[in-house]
């Protein structure tokens, strides 16, 4: 058997959520190297942040990532209540943790229907895949807009929000509204339902590797 | 300037339109899927042959390229210059590809990171730069992040070749327009005076003040910004740092800092 050596570069994975090379040596048929690099440009945040007023840190450190803006203005806002000792009312922390929800919906649709499931219906992107499967893609895009309209509703923006600040909110949504959200909420099951049934379809490779997995335990119960 | 050329609007003939982003947090690339209503028929218009983001290949044949982010290295900077000589018409998409975007406020800490750092993460950290200061934009998009609604009304005009052009009435109008209670009235600092509208108060709109990063509207000066606050009470610094965020208005500060060298002078 003749030996294989390749070297595999791809430079900046596509439909990917973040920046990544994926580097890979293989010597007489074995992997000796396999790389994941984050090339991402550094932006030192942590700098840009020193100095600044404490109410404007948390928009300014909601720039760090597009997709989960929500989570870095969140866990900015915390981090300052923190040092202060504040505890906001129960119905902020409410509507935080409707908000990051949605952040999540919001992520994982994008992620699952538009980056993802072209791959297992063996489409290019996920444009071709609205073309062949448009059922599919109306459902996507219906839950997106729920988790878009909702996030809009409470945190002011879908990304980058505007209201939540230090404290509190600056502006609440409005009861009769979010009364229409619970409706679409609950109207939104079946749709889910379908996605789940559509996910469990979906041929994963086996792949298993040793992992070591390592989460932090928060000294708060309730979070946010 | 525009020197963009038509294309032909035709259903057979699409614009080849690609994508990129320098550094930035994608978010202006993600406005362009949102607007869940009408995005199909938005992405139909154009034929998208490279974007990292949303589909697998990639090409170096384009009509239209919009670019994301700041321009942080060398890398960048070469990219950026292969870009301009591919495509025709080049499109800044957000505040970071306009002004520099939140990525500038670096410039003003670089004292502050270690020079293993500077050697180690990055190959060159030096001031991120907007898009213009290396090649010529064709057409900008104010905002961070982009109004998607102004993106739908404006790529049009760039397909047929017209100029685009902005508000110069400031985010206030806007404001106003929507019934929304002075924000500096009630304390806030607010930029909204001075920055050019069009994002239909977006931040004013749920008490937040703006933040002027679409930029300064044209004839606005540093002592009008000044005057205003003192009669509203609102303290100078916590404008400036605002007005320094997005690096729109840095022209305005500098004004302010010659000025404040020939006070000294005097």
């Amino acid at each position: 058997m003749s030996a294989i050596n390749c070297n595999i570069d791809i430079k900046h994975l596509s439909r990917v959520e973040g920046h990544g090379n994926l580097k890979i040596r293989i010597k007489d048929a074995i992997v000796k190297e396999a790389r994941w690099e984050v090339v991402e440009t550094a932006r030192f945040f942590e700098k840009m942040l020193a100095g600044k007023k404490f109410n404007n840190l948390p928009f300014i450190s909601s720039r760090i990532c597009g997709i989960c803006s929500i989570s870095h203005n969140l866990t900015a806002i915390r981090a300052i209540e923190n040092c202060f000792g504040f505890t906001p009312s129960v119905q902020t922390q409410r509507l935080r943790l409707l908000l990051k929800h949605m952040e999540t919906l919001q992520s994982h649709i994008l992620h699952i229907f538009f980056l993802a499931a072209p791959d297992y219906f063996g489409e290019d992107s996920f444009l071709p895949f609205s073309v062949s499967h448009p059922d599919v893609t109306n459902m996507a895009l219906r839950l997106k807009m729920l988790a878009n309209d909702l996030a809009d509703e409470v945190g002011g923006r879908r990304l980058h929000p505007t209201t939540p600040v230090v404290g509190g909110f600056s502006k609440i949504p409005g009861k009769k509204n979010l009364g229409k959200f619970k409706y679409r909420l609950q109207s939104s099951l079946l749709d889910l339902i379908k996605s789940s049934t559509l996910l469990k379809k979906f041929e994963i490779p086996q792949f298993s590797r040793e992992t070591e997995y390592v989460a932090s335990i928060p000294r708060i119960p309730t979070l946010l | 300037m525009i020197r963009n050329k038509p294309f032909v609007l035709n259903k057979c003939v699409r614009p080849k339109v690609a994508f990129f982003k320098l550094t930035s947090c994608e978010g202006c690339q993600l406005q362009v899927f949102n607007r869940e209503s009408g995005v199909l028929k938005f992405l139909n218009q154009m034929e998208i042959v490279d974007f990292r983001e949303a589909i697998t290949g990639t090409s170096s044949c384009y009509d239209v390229a919009f670019i994301e982010g700041s321009v942080n290295n060398e890398e960048q900077k070469m990219k950026l210059i292969e870009i301009r000589h591919r495509a025709d018409t080049v499109v800044a998409l957000g505040s970071c590809a306009c002004f520099g975007g939140i990525n500038q406020l670096v410039a003003s800490c670089e004292k502050g990171i270690s020079e293993a750092d500077k050697g180690k993460i990055s190959p060159s950290p030096k001031t991120p730069k907007a898009l213009d200061e290396i090649i010529q934009v064709d057409v900008h998009i104010y905002g961070c992040p982009v109004k998607k609604k102004e993106l739908e009304s404006i790529f049009p005009r760039i397909l047929s070749g017209k100029p685009v052009i902005h508000n110069k009435y400031p985010v206030c109008r806007e404001c106003k327009q929507n019934h929304n209670i002075c924000l500096l009235d009630l304390g806030e600092p607010c930029l909204g005076s001075v920055t050019r509208g069009g994002c239909d108060a977006w931040c004013t709109g749920s008490g937040m003040g703006c933040w002027g990063c679409r930029g300064p509207i044209p004839k606005v000066t540093q002592r009008q910004l000044e005057r205003l606050s003192q009669r509203k009470g609102i303290d100078f610094d916590s404008l400036a740092e605002r007005m320094s965020c997005f690096g729109g208005f840095s022209n305005l500060l500098c004004q302010q800092t010659e000025d404040l060298y020939k006070s000294c002078q005097l």
